[in-house]
């Protein structure tokens, strides 16, 4: 279960699990909206209820589940990634590649953070909507800069876990 | 260079839509690229309505196998396939071909197999690498079975009746079935111990063993128990062909019916669904991120005109038909490996059809020789979704995964020489 137990001691760890169960709990409650939205969808069509097409919600929901999602997964360690240096004997070059890993994690995080920090102010700027419900576009771009700067906290802090010679977080122990 | 930086990344550990991302990046002054531009590249493409079909199979998949609604369906296939030996392996195909005729995608398809047959298989003895690599390679199936995303795609985009490549692939669709099927029976003698499967889940057999017994349950039982799993292909096939919904919508459908009949029928505690959607939900995100991160690098691509490149070069290379399939087949296999296959298939399309039609090749039999070509690409890497996919959704590493790999992706690439140099595979429909 993905839903874990009590949060990992020392409160640089304490808080990096609570930023995760904050970003789990977002992901969780976007594959509801997906879940909900696209089937009263169906239902309107069929029964033709005349309301607007409420599976907008579903595709601005993709947003907080793919960017969200990118930081919950750099935390969880659940990227998906080539593992074969994870087989190396050697611990040294193993580790130097896990801090290699959460470097490149941290710049493209940190790049990232930025571009979608002016991709929102530029979308809250020009007022656009989307057609069907009129949602704002700045609201799944606003995920989109706040997935990377969580991505970025946790990159940066997998980054201190690597120099302070630390065990990086287990993915079978938050299932 | 590029080749041999993204091999390093990808080598290191960098996760796969990272690294493709930081190529970019990187290159962004080489290629034309504005930097601020990158941020609404993968925004754009995640916030499609197609795409919300593989979080909602993930999460069906996560309920009907948490719900025991799979272990229903595994027994009624193991009774239909039963007197087959390593029947589950010929399950996982024959329902791929399932799922494909329910999503289109190959993607989605590998994702909704994977979570459910897949730990099954694992259950019975298979090895993770064995049952990702099966996983990866019958989710080829997912486009060839109709209906299928990048068919359409072409169809709309070179002018081409898009039943008629709906009728095309059945055939192609079949012999992969069965190219796959014999690998399977090959290999499953190599992969399990003593060449059998293991003993199933009590649930799953139609033989239960009591006090080490082996005794016969009767068939009518354990079709009675399955009737609301049965329900659910008939909902969404009948769904989807009546018109009632679209493929995409067929997913949240599912999902939605696995819900109410795991909990009315209380198969899962009401807690246990706080684990099923975060399970479901870091699996969508492991993809997601892949999907929208490697829509850079094709951006890149396209900007670069490499595949317009090479799509003059193959058809300027010959005067005879065949041999320019030739190079149709590896140019397409090149670019399967560095694109994502609805994006290649509406580059690759245009640009090659009227070639093809120069050589007088069919346009429907090029389309099916097109897209079948181009999703080889999801099971070769860099880019090969289906791979990345099938090792999350079945818990393996890409490496044991890779090393079963290589018999089925042999057997796919000589259905698809089959495809393109025996036309009547494809064009089977006008001999009626």
């Amino acid at each position: 279960m993905v839903h874990a137990g009590r949060p990992p001691a020392g409160w640089l760890d304490g808080f990096e699990y609570r930023v995760f169960r904050v970003e789990r709990w977002i992901c969780v409650l976007s594959l509801v909206v997906m879940l909900l939205t696209v089937s009263v969808s169906v239902a309107v069509r069929y029964f033709n209820l005349g309301l607007p097409n409420v599976a907008e919600w579903a595709i601005v929901a993709m947003s907080p589940l793919t960017f969200i999602g990118a930081a919950m997964c750099t935390y969880a360690q659940s990227h998906i990634a080539v593992d074969v240096v994870k087989l190396l004997p050697q611990a040294g070059l193993r580790r130097a590649a896990r801090g290699a890993v959460a470097l490149a994690l941290l710049v493209f995080a940190g790049v990232y953070a930025w571009i979608g920090t002016l991709f929102f102010v530029d979308m809250r700027q020009s007022g656009e909507r989307m057609l069907d419900m009129g949602t704002p576009v700045y609201v799944p771009v606003f995920f989109l800069m706040l997935g990377m700067v969580l991505m970025l906290v946790h990159a940066a802090i997998e980054l201190w876990r690597v120099l302070s010679d630390q065990p990086p977080i287990d993915e079978a122990s938050l299932t | 260079m590029i080749a041999f930086a993204l091999l390093a990344l990808l080598v290191l550990g960098v996760p796969v839509g990272v690294a493709f991302a930081l190529l970019v990046m990187v290159r962004a002054d080489a290629w034309n690229i504005d930097l601020s531009s990158l941020a609404s590249i993968p925004y754009d493409t995640v916030s499609s309505f197609p795409l919300l079909a593989i979080p909602l199979f993930l999460l069906g998949g996560e309920l009907m196998n948490r719900g025991g609604l799979i272990r229903q369906l595994t027994a009624v296939c193991d009774i239909l396939l039963g007197w087959v030996r390593a029947p589950l392996g010929h399950v996982m195909i024959l329902a791929s071909a399932l799922m494909g005729a329910i999503t289109g995608s190959s993607v989605a398809t590998v994702a909704a197999i994977g979570g459910t047959v897949g730990r099954e298989m694992s259950l019975r003895g298979y090895p993770r690498g064995y049952t990702a690599a099966l996983n990866a390679s019958a989710g080829l199936l997912g486009v060839l079975i109709p209906p299928s995303i990048p068919l359409i795609l072409y169809g709309s985009i070179v002018g081409v009746s898009i039943t008629q490549l709906f009728l095309a692939s059945v055939m192609p669709g079949i012999v992969m079935m069965v190219a796959l099927g014999v690998v399977h029976a090959w290999m499953s003698r190599r992969v399990l111990p003593g060449g059998q499967e293991t003993a199933a889940t009590a649930q799953a057999s139609t033989h239960a063993t009591v006090d080490g017994a082996m005794v016969r349950r009767s068939v009518a039982s354990v079709l009675t128990r399955s009737i609301p799993a049965l329900m659910l292909p008939v909902l969404v096939l009948g769904g989807i062909y009546s018109g009632v919904f679209t493929p995409t919508e067929a997913a949240a459908v599912a999902a939605l019916y696995a819900l109410l009949v795991t909990v009315l029928g209380r198969m899962t505690k009401l807690t246990e669904l706080n684990g099923i959607f975060g399970r479901a939900a870091l699996s969508s995100a492991a993809i997601l991120v892949i999907i929208g991160f490697t829509s850079i690098f094709n951006r890149a691509m396209v900007l670069e005109q490499v595949p317009q490149s090479i799509a003059s070069y193959a058809a300027g290379f010959t005067d005879s038909a065949l041999v320019f399939l030739l190079v149709v087949n590896l140019v397409l296999l090149l670019i399967g490996m560095f694109m994502e296959t609805n994006a290649a298939t509406l580059l690759m399309g245009p640009l090659l059809a009227p070639a093809a039609a120069k050589f007088g090749i069919d346009p429907v039999h090029f389309a099916i020789i097109l897209v079948t070509n181009i999703e080889l690409g999801l099971l070769t890497p860099p880019m090969a979704a289906n791979l990345y996919v099938a090792a999350r959704t079945n818990n393996a590493d890409l490496v044991s995964l890779l090393r079963y790999l290589g018999w089925f992706l042999v057997a796919a690439l000589l259905v698809m020489a089959v495809i393109t140099y025996v036309p009547q595979l494809s064009l089977w429909y006008r001999y009626f």
